[in-house]
């Protein structure tokens, strides 16, 4: 997958990996339903870079610097920024999407940032007012309950399938992985680093926490 | 057929692609069914002195809370998902007539979950409601759809009048797009 | 239920924003001190003296008639010929290895820096084909997928390819996936009806209905 890039003819370059990591996150967010853990130290880092650099940009701007640096700043700065939003944008439709299972899992939750859980237990009474009154105050008393647990009946939304197929890349060997843990038939495959397999979520998820792989 | 309300609100949101008009007479009739059911399985109970041992009567009542069950999961799946729909049409070129369709609990909804979300942005310091999509170039060329009156930008004011081309920075004019009083011709 | 904007997923725009970020040689046509950005320090930029900078940077200086860019030494007629080649001779195995974001630089150079590309339609010609090969290779493989699987392994393909490679094939798997599971299920619950309890049931509905009562 990496290919045949040319990078190793470049003359050494002093980049900052930290952008291809917060790149990473966000679409390991994007290619799967799960909610994974809040990046604090990158989100915040960034942040405080932008913000940093957008001060430079405007201070600098008085005095001489070139039209075409500045442009070029900005234009980095947009485009960070892109990443920065995005990844935030797409946790919390995530939490929309998963708001009424994720209070009981105590594990995701503990991955969101504190806003991220300010923001969820906030929309939570906004929605289920939305519940009452538009549809279960209308009801005879009993049947008011947002969450009937008996018989086959759900909360309202769904968490969407957490075992569903993603693209897997491994940045590192790893190894023999058991591809189908819920099959009586154990398979597994070798990952070579490099490599792209498209398999479970579940399979995945372990390798994505400890970094060893991503989602593409 | 019981149930054939609800299901047929949940479709109907389905077969759409937008936010079409809220269906408040269709939850009414939901909520009349589930009613009518309630009275029919209570009364059934009190007949049978809550003695389910005949098979029969647990049966038509246990029917009667299944479709209850099932027409409660419709509306609200119905009214779930309407409220994703609304949220996703904040990042769309605004549609005035989307605004028509919501129901008035709907309309608070959408005032009290942007505000959410503000106090969301204000908290990460980051406005999360702009660069909704990855950036091109810096400036771009942008057609006047509505008049909007003059803007400030770096370089002095501009006034944006109907039918005039200007070529301007992105985030000077992102909401504007997004308002749709302007439109990029690229 | 489909989205307005399914923002949760990855669009073909991002992935073009991504190899925006892929280094490029470029010679600057005029002189400008090392810019200092967020993601490193690129530059001093000396009139006809080459040097690395992310593609999107590239890009803007190009267009402001500012430097000629050093194409990567695959994009060229020949080279892409050669993978074609490889690409037709090996009809049954997997891919040619590319860059991964092949499509998306060759596009964007075609598009902004044709000048300094040699040939640049049949460059463009070269691209097309290659790109129906891999295409129609990777759709052949999708119709190899006849039964439940757990993984597939698809190396080599450019991140765009499999963004588009992505719906079909995840359709499919899971189809497969469901038919199993369907057999499986209608088995175990037969089994479970033999060894459930009958009295229960009733003990289960009067629990269910307490509320009605």
């Amino acid at each position: 997958m990496q290919a045949t890039s040319t990078t190793d003819t470049f003359q050494e370059q002093d980049i900052n990996y930290d952008v291809e990591r917060l790149r990473k996150w966000l679409v390991n967010e994007k290619c799967c339903n799960d909610i994974l853990p809040y990046q604090e130290e990158l989100v915040s880092g960034f942040a405080d870079l932008c913000e940093f650099q957008q001060s430079l940009v405007e201070t600098r701007a008085e005095k001489d610097e070139l039209a075409i640096v500045r442009n070029l700043k900005e234009m980095e700065l947009e485009r960070i920024r892109y990443l920065l939003k995005e990844y935030l944008r797409t946790r919390l439709r995530k939490i929309e999407n998963a708001l009424f299972y994720l209070w009981r899992d105590k594990e995701r939750w503990s991955w969101l940032s504190a806003a991220e859980a300010e923001y969820a237990k906030q929309l939570y009474p906004l929605i289920t007012t939305h519940f009452e009154r538009s549809f279960l105050g209308k009801l005879p008393e009993k049947l008011r309950a947002l969450d009937e647990r008996d018989g086959d009946h759900h909360s309202p939304g769904n968490l969407d399938d957490l075992d569903e197929f993603v693209f897997l890349y491994a940045t590192k060997e790893m190894g023999n992985v058991t591809t189908d843990p819920s099959s009586p038939v154990t398979s597994t495959i070798f990952i070579q680093k490099g490599e792209v397999v498209c398999l479970r979520y579940s399979v995945a998820k372990h390798y994505l926490l400890d970094e060893s792989a991503c989602l593409l | 057929m019981y149930g054939d309300q609800a299901t047929a609100l949940v479709h109907h949101l389905y077969k759409s692609s937008s936010l079409p008009p809220y269906k408040e007479d269709a939850v009414r009739q939901v909520v009349q069914e589930i009613d009518q059911l309630y009275a029919q399985l209570v009364q059934l109970l009190e007949k049978a002195n809550n003695d389910l041992s005949d098979p029969r009567i647990g049966g038509t009542a246990i029917f009667f809370h299944r479709v209850i069950l099932r027409n409660k999961r419709c509306v609200l799946a119905y009214l779930l998902h309407r409220f994703y729909r609304l949220r996703d049409s904040r990042y769309l070129v605004m549609d005035d007539r989307i605004e028509e369709n919501l129901s008035a609990s709907e309309q608070e909804l959408l005032t009290n979950y942007e505000q959410l979300v503000a106090t969301y942005s204000d908290k990460v310091q980051i406005d999360i409601s702009s660069s909704l999509y990855p950036p091109r170039a810096l400036y771009l060329e942008v057609k006047v759809l509505k008049d909007c009156g003059t803007i400030m930008t770096e370089n002095g004011p501009v006034h944006l009048r109907k039918d005039t081309l200007h070529y301007l920075k992105r985030t000077d004019i992102e909401l504007l797009i997004q308002q749709g009083y302007l439109l990029p011709t690229s | 239920m489909k989205s307005l904007k399914d923002s949760q997923r990855l669009t073909c725009e991002e992935v073009e924003f991504f190899a925006e970020d892929e280094l490029i040689e470029i010679i600057p046509s005029v002189k400008l001190p090392v810019i200092n950005l967020i993601t490193g320090d690129f530059g001093p930029f000396e009139v006809g003296i080459p040097v690395t900078v992310p593609l999107w940077l590239a890009v803007s200086l190009k267009e402001t008639k500012r430097c000629r860019i050093l194409p990567p030494s695959w994009l060229t007629e020949e080279n892409i010929l050669a993978k074609v080649e490889e690409e037709r001779n090996n009809p049954n195995s997997g891919l040619v290895q590319l860059h991964r974001h092949y499509m998306e630089i060759a596009s964007k150079l075609l598009l902004v820096a044709s000048d300094d590309l040699q040939q640049p339609f049949r460059i463009r010609k070269a691209l097309e084909d290659l790109l129906d090969l891999r295409t129609s290779k990777l759709r052949k493989g999708l119709l190899n997928v006849r039964e439940r699987t757990p993984f597939v392994k698809i190396n080599r393909a450019s991140w765009m390819e499999l963004n588009s490679l992505r719906e079909p094939l995840f359709e499919v798997l899971c189809t497969f996936a469901s038919l199993d599971n369907s057999n499986e299920t209608e088995l175990t619950s037969s089994t479970q009806v033999q060894s459930q309890n009958v009295p229960s049931q009733e003990a289960q509905n009067r629990r269910t209905l307490r509320k009605y009562q």
